[in-house]
């Protein structure tokens, strides 16, 4: 990689806006014609910023712009693997693939983040979609063990009935806005529809 | 005129006023054809004009310069001067030549693909289409090679933002656009939405291909109603029918031409298993032929999804292993994983209790009471009334157009008698058809 091409993923990286990453990548590289950039492309990176946005589709046409040669790139095949663990929806096999890759130093921080984020939407699917579940099962969605998994479950105030877990869903606060804005709202319609 | 002459000409002219910026048009075409042959010459004239100030002369100027050494060898030292070009040229001069302008995209298109880079000619494509529109709701050729650029780049996200503004206008006088141009539009913007599996939009732009007022149909037109059919498939479970104005044309030939997707339709929607898988391999050659089987399996795998939902309206609550057996699938933890999914992608509303291994069917919670939804509603009527503000602006148009007002005259005359002479002096309005009164 050339040497300003490095200092922005590495700039963009380093300050956590990592919603920023996948964007910028793909506007440099619609413009870049260098040969040595584009044989060092961080494509691994691109597309992990692309999950971070969970943009799988984005995510998945970065894999496809990848020549074979950078398909043969441990960081890439992984970063491809955990794309397919998501878009299958597939929540357990995700997590081993988390943990036994060896990330490369780039790419730690945008996984870790990913992983993060992962196991918010996992807790959140799981107070939706269940009214019950095995700690075991609850464990393997999060990619924690079933220790940890009883703890997570008493801080999301579930109740433990012997040997599974009572979910309940948490109620979203509404916010409230002004009903003066909702009158000013009202009253232009119905000026407009009069007309 | 030479080429020096020529030169000096459009540095001189580019400068004033509308009139001369006309008159060095005239000059430019009359020239075009001399200088075809005078590449070298051409080229090394281009490097003396600004694309900002002299954007006609440098216009043709990069055509003849663009079709040297097409279509086996791209040229990057043209790509480069035609991105610069389109992203500074001077949008008043380059309207004046709508038709060279297109080619000129065209080209560029051409010569990424020629050196094996489509995606060096995504943004500058973009730079163009976003010139040569009068309005950002117009529709220009460009849009087109902007989005086949993106496809075969597979750059598919650069193209949302373009394909996210509704297309309104057309006007062939300013942008030289031809009718196969908007059926390509719609054909590869629908394409861009299937591959980020944004199927509403998908069907929406290929409605608009099959929609277009058209006698005669296009091998474009056939290709977007079977993909239309098929996403309809995904999205949907049905091929909802087309408008009502539709081009009864295109009708016609949807049912001799289209036979295999009508089939594979009706084979999804009968009750027994085995029909889907049968047509899909009684038709698979054709479906491979068109390019769509990827989309055809697609289709295969939505409809355990879709018994699934199906379920929802005969059973409150059902075991996992009832709802495994009912929908074809092998083991109650696969059918807990589809649901799982589902719930996910929001494609269903279920609680499942492990410890008993039943589900229960839940009801939309959506009250449509919170703020977002208030929200979205305020957004959606906004939306309609600027839209029917667009078509009172157009109905008041067509009103006052002449064509249409004595057509409407010689209409009525027949009607009237004895004439009224006060209506030769009437304004127009007053003759125009209004909404209201009809």
């Amino acid at each position: 990689m050339s040497a300003s091409l490095l200092q922005v993923v590495a700039q963009l990286l380093a300050s956590g806006h990592y919603s920023d990453v996948a964007p910028q990548l793909d506007a440099i590289e619609l413009q870049t014609v260098d040969q040595a950039d584009l044989d060092h492309w961080p494509y691994a990176v691109q597309l992990l910023g692309h999950l971070y946005n969970s943009n799988l589709e984005d995510a998945r046409f970065v894999y496809k712009r990848a020549s074979s040669t950078h398909k043969q790139d441990p960081q890439l095949k992984a970063a491809f693997a955990t794309l397919q663990h998501l878009w299958n929806k597939d929540y357990q096999g995700f997590w081993p693939l988390l943990t036994t890759t060896q990330w490369s130093e780039v790419t730690l921080p945008l996984v870790h983040a990913i992983a993060a984020k992962q196991r918010q939407d996992a807790v959140r699917l799981v107070s939706h979609a269940y009214s019950s579940i095995q700690p075991d099962r609850l464990a393997s969605l999060t990619g924690i063990n079933p220790q940890e998994a009883l703890q997570l479950a008493q801080s999301e105030g579930w109740q433990m009935n012997g040997d599974i877990i009572t979910v309940k869903r948490k109620e979203q606060p509404d916010t409230h806005k002004e009903s003066q804005d909702h009158l000013q709202h009202l009253t232009e319609f119905v000026v407009q529809l009069e007309v | 005129m030479n080429l020096s002459q020529l030169l000096h000409a459009i540095k001189d002219m580019s400068s004033r006023g509308p009139q001369e910026l006309v008159q060095l048009l005239q000059q430019l075409k009359v020239t075009e054809d001399s200088l075809r042959n005078q590449g070298q010459k051409v080229t090394e004239a281009l490097a003396h004009l600004d694309p900002a100030r002299e954007s006609l002369g440098c216009l043709f100027f990069l055509h003849i310069v663009g079709n040297i050494g097409m279509p086996d060898h791209g040229s990057q030292q043209f790509l480069v001067a035609a991105t610069r070009f389109l992203s500074s040229c001077d949008v008043e001069q380059i309207r004046l030549a709508p038709d060279k302008f297109v080619l000129l995209c065209r080209q560029v298109r051409d010569h990424a693909v020629a050196l094996g880079s489509p995606k060096l000619a995504v943004s500058p494509l973009k730079d163009g289409l976003q010139k040569l529109a009068p309005t950002p709701e117009h529709v220009t050729p460009i849009h087109a090679d902007f989005a086949l650029s993106c496809l075969q780049a597979k750059h598919y996200n650069a193209a949302a933002v373009v394909l996210e503004q509704t297309i309104l206008d057309v006007e062939p006088a300013k942008t030289s656009m031809k009718p196969t141009d908007l059926l390509l539009y719609c054909y590869y913007g629908g394409m861009i939405h299937i591959g980020r599996r944004k199927y509403p939009e998908a069907l929406h732009m290929f409605v608009q291909g099959l929609t277009a007022p058209t006698f005669v149909v296009n091998a474009i037109t056939i290709a977007t109603y079977k993909k239309y059919a098929l996403v309809s498939l995904i999205h949907s479970g049905s091929v909802t029918a087309l408008p009502k104005f539709t081009p009864s044309s295109v009708s016609r030939f949807i049912k001799s031409e289209a036979q295999s997707y009508i089939d594979l339709a009706s084979a999804y929607s009968s009750k027994k298993q085995q029909d889907l898988p049968n047509a899909i391999e009684k038709h698979q050659a054709r479906f491979l032929e068109d390019g769509n089987l990827g989309l055809v399996k697609l289709v295969l795998a939505g409809r355990t999804k879709r018994a699934i939902q199906k379920l929802t309206q005969t059973f409150l609550t059902l075991s996992l292993a009832d709802i495994a057996q009912q929908v074809g699938l092998e083991t109650a933890t696969e059918a807990e994983g589809y649901l799982l999914r589902m719930v996910d992608a929001g494609e269903i509303f279920a609680e499942i209790d492990a410890s008993a291994g039943m589900v229960r069917f839940l009801e939309d919670p959506e009250q449509y009471t919170s703020t977002s939804a208030v929200q979205h509603l305020n957004a959606t009527i906004q939306a309609s009334f600027a839209l029917a503000e667009k078509l009172q602006s157009i109905n008041t148009q067509v009103s006052l157009d002449p064509a249409y007002v004595s057509k409407l005259y010689a209409k009525d005359k027949g009607d009237r008698f004895p004439e009224d002479p006060s209506d030769f002096d009437a304004e127009p309005q007053s003759l125009a058809y209004s909404f209201q009164d009809g």
